[in-house]
């Protein structure tokens, strides 16, 4: 994975000085409530419903044991002993105060870690497929694009007062595990006719009050060109996004009412003009970046003949095995997914004790590294596949080895009414009762992949309008009522769910749930997913299931 | 008004935006709208001062011709005219003084000097003073902003 040098560790410790002074000055009234705002934001520091809330940021999603460790220790002396993990593969800490948050960020700048830019209108995290390096189906390994587009968003002087928040995904799978489409620019990497690899380019896309699928605005973009692309992009939304009307601002908006087209004329242009001045990155300035992303030190190992006994001995492992472990590029290891779902905890949640143990797994069963996913979970990204039983039992103990990876149960969910000052409706205690209702496993299996995603308003950071089944929390006279969407998709084939009906109450809302798959259990053909049943049916049949 | 430098100089200074109705005067710090008639003529006027949603790539007139372009910030969370500056600066190669004015806060000063401006106009000297702690915050960046920066993967391989 990425190493500091000096440059990047004096950028770091430097922001954590400047932090300092600026949150002394407010604390001191130097700084006014409306000039601090800005400022806390563009450091993850939030004011939330009880206390600040900290976002941290980690970089797509990679994490060394060292850094996991840190966020642990940092839940137990700062928090209340666990940290929330959240849907742009960042942490959470609800708990902090104020006074101690640039403690905090002494302690993330001690282990090559910030909360940079995971907040405020810049550009964000950028985000990228959980399995990067590690997957079987991929073209490349993209994290070292992701670096570089990293090291230039960060504390980029031109970009930090934008219209609006800012984020980037990058996927170099066919699958598509970071939900591009959904993303301000999303970059696909690809094969072109010529076996040329480069970069199929998408922006406008976005979840929130208006959500919007990105369009591709360019086919092929050279690697080397990456950088200039993505500052012409840039360039063009500071000038023209809109300022007048925060829920107009986002670039998606200027997207649609200049139209694609324009749009792309306008980057077109721009680019132009700087693609090759000191944006054009060398092909040796790339390869130096991806030394960084080498391949670990495999061994040279087979399956294990064993696993199969183990297994049968025991269906629990069998089930976890089936459900939280896929393959890998490498013959011998696997990838699995560490279970942040358990049916009675709030999804995402992790407490210090069980981060500490995680790491301590990929220490001894990987070479050092954990990743953490968009659909709230945590990677053990190199496990031999003689290991899996061990680390099973492990996981099991911590209870992280819920076996519902991609089940109805595997839902994403934001923090809602129980910490966000924004929220409309609790996400959470839905979370819990929806589970309440599929508490059966093997049920969960028969019923196949549905994505579930539920957010507390209209922010949508739960990703209520990409999930097969989205849930959005709004408020009714003050009271908590959900609405409920079908159809939607962040992957590949990415849509926007359609709206079923009329929204329902607190006390509805895990029964229609219930209702909705009851009714898809009986339309469905064969294995049909549940997508797929939507997709053929329309959403006619569901409406009927929820509302007679 | 005092005018602080980047080198952390700084001047008392008569700022003036003229009206467009104002003949200039030839003072140092006048500076015109883009709406001004003394535009047309052959002799420039010392300034000009641009709106921040002017776009600076298609300008009609020479930015040259100008002592001094003042740019706005109308507040500090606007940040249009960072780009204008970085545009002015490096594609128009501007030599002259970039001077930011409206709301400036120290925790923007190195934004601002990265971005190509080298004055800045501030109400009184203790503003002058809170901004220019500011232009120190960072002694390094990842990105080639300004004149004479390269980016950090140029730096890492010289
Ligand atoms: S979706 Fe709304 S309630 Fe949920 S975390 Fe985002 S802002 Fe808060």
């Amino acid at each position: 994975m990425y190493q500091y040098d000096a440059i990047d560790q004096t950028i770091v410790d430097e922001r954590v000085r400047q932090f300092r002074d600026q949150t002394q000055r407010f604390l001191r009234g130097e700084l006014t409530e409306d000039q601090y705002r800005p400022l806390r934001l563009q450091n993850g520091l939030y004011i939330q419903r009880f206390a600040p809330m900290l976002r941290v940021a980690i970089p797509y999603g990679v994490l060394s044991t060292t850094q996991v460790r840190m966020l642990a220790h940092i839940a137990r002396t700062y928090d209340r002993g666990y940290g929330h993990f959240t849907t742009r593969q960042n942490i959470q800490y609800n708990w902090p105060k104020l006074e101690s948050v640039p403690d905090i960020l002494e302690d993330l700048a001690s282990v090559e870690m910030h909360a940079i830019q995971t907040s405020g209108n810049c550009i964000r995290n950028t985000t990228s497929d959980q399995y990067a390096g590690v997957a079987s189906d991929e073209l490349e390994d993209p994290r070292a694009y992701c670096e570089i587009i990293r090291q230039w968003s960060s504390l980029h002087p031109e970009f930090a007062y934008l219209p609006r928040k800012f984020k980037i995904a990058v996927t170099a799978s066919k699958t598509d595990r970071a939900a591009i489409r959904v993303h301000d620019i999303g970059l696909h990497l690809i094969e072109n006719d010529h076996g040329e690899r480069g970069f199929a380019v998408y922006v406008g896309g976005g979840l929130g009050r208006t959500p919007v699928i990105g369009v591709k605005i360019r086919d092929f973009l050279a690697p080397t060109d990456l950088l200039s692309y993505l500052e012409a992009i840039l360039r063009v939304y500071n000038r023209l996004g809109r300022r007048d009307n925060k829920y107009k601002a986002r670039i998606k908006i200027l997207v649609r009412e200049s139209g694609a087209e324009r749009f792309t004329d306008w980057v077109e242009a721009e680019w132009a003009k700087i693609r090759t001045g000191s944006l054009e990155l060398g092909v040796d300035d790339i390869q130096q970046m991806q030394a960084y992303f080498e391949p670990p030190a495999y061994a040279a190992t087979e399956d294990s003949a064993e696993i199969d006994t183990q297994a049968a001995q025991n269906p629990a492992f069998g089930r976890w095995l089936k459900h939280n472990v896929i393959a890998h590029k490498q013959a011998g290891y696997r990838i699995v997914t560490v279970s942040l779902k358990d049916p009675n905890e709030a999804p995402g949640d992790c407490t210090a004790e069980q981060m500490e143990r995680v790491a301590d797994l990929a220490d001894e069963y990987g070479f050092g590294e954990v990743r953490t996913t968009h659909e709230q979970n945590l990677i053990l990204p190199d496990v031999p596949h003689a290991a899996l039983f061990n680390v099973w039992s492990a996981l099991d103990e911590l209870g992280l080895a819920t076996a519902n990876h991609g089940t109805i149960s595997d839902m994403i969910a934001c923090p809602g009414l129980d910490f966000c000052s924004l929220a409309n409706a609790g996400s959470i205690g839905v979370a819990r009762e929806i589970n309440d209702l599929f508490a059966d496993l093997d049920e969960q299996y028969d019923l196949g992949e549905i994505k579930l995603k539920m957010s507390g308003c209209m922010n949508g950071c739960g990703h209520h309008s990409v999930g097969h089944i989205g849930i959005l929390g709004v408020d009714k006279k003050g009271e908590e009522w959900y609405q409920i969407m079908l159809g939607g998709s962040a992957a590949e084939d990415a849509t926007l769910g359609q709206r079923l009906g009329a929204s329902v109450s607190k006390h509805d809302i895990a029964p229609a749930v219930r209702k909705i798959v009851d009714r898809y259990a009986e339309l469905r053909e064969g294995e049909e997913l549940f997508v797929d049943t939507v997709n053929r049916l329309g959403i006619a049949p569901f409406r009927e299931a929820v509302y007679g | 008004m005092i005018l602080l430098r980047t080198d952390g100089s700084r001047e008392s200074i008569n700022l003036r935006v003229l009206d467009a109705d104002e003949a200039p005067s030839g003072a140092a710090w006048e500076a015109v709208g883009l709406d001004h008639p003394a535009l047309a003529e052959a002799e420039s006027p010392t300034g000009l001062t641009l709106a921040n949603d002017v776009n600076v790539e298609t300008l009609d007139c020479d930015p040259q011709r100008f002592a001094f372009i003042l740019l706005d910030f109308p507040a500090f969370t606007d940040g249009r005219a960072y780009s204008q500056a970085r545009v002015l600066s490096e594609q128009l190669g501007y030599q002259g003084t970039l001077v930011a004015g409206g709301e400036l806060l120290q925790d923007q000063a190195h934004y601002l000097k990265r971005c190509g401006f080298n004055a800045f106009a501030l109400a009184d000297a203790e503003a002058a003073d809170r901004l220019a702690q500011g232009f120190n915050d960072f002694t390094a960046a990842y990105q080639a902003t300004s004149r004479h920066e390269l980016p950090v993967y140029r730096r890492r391989r010289a």
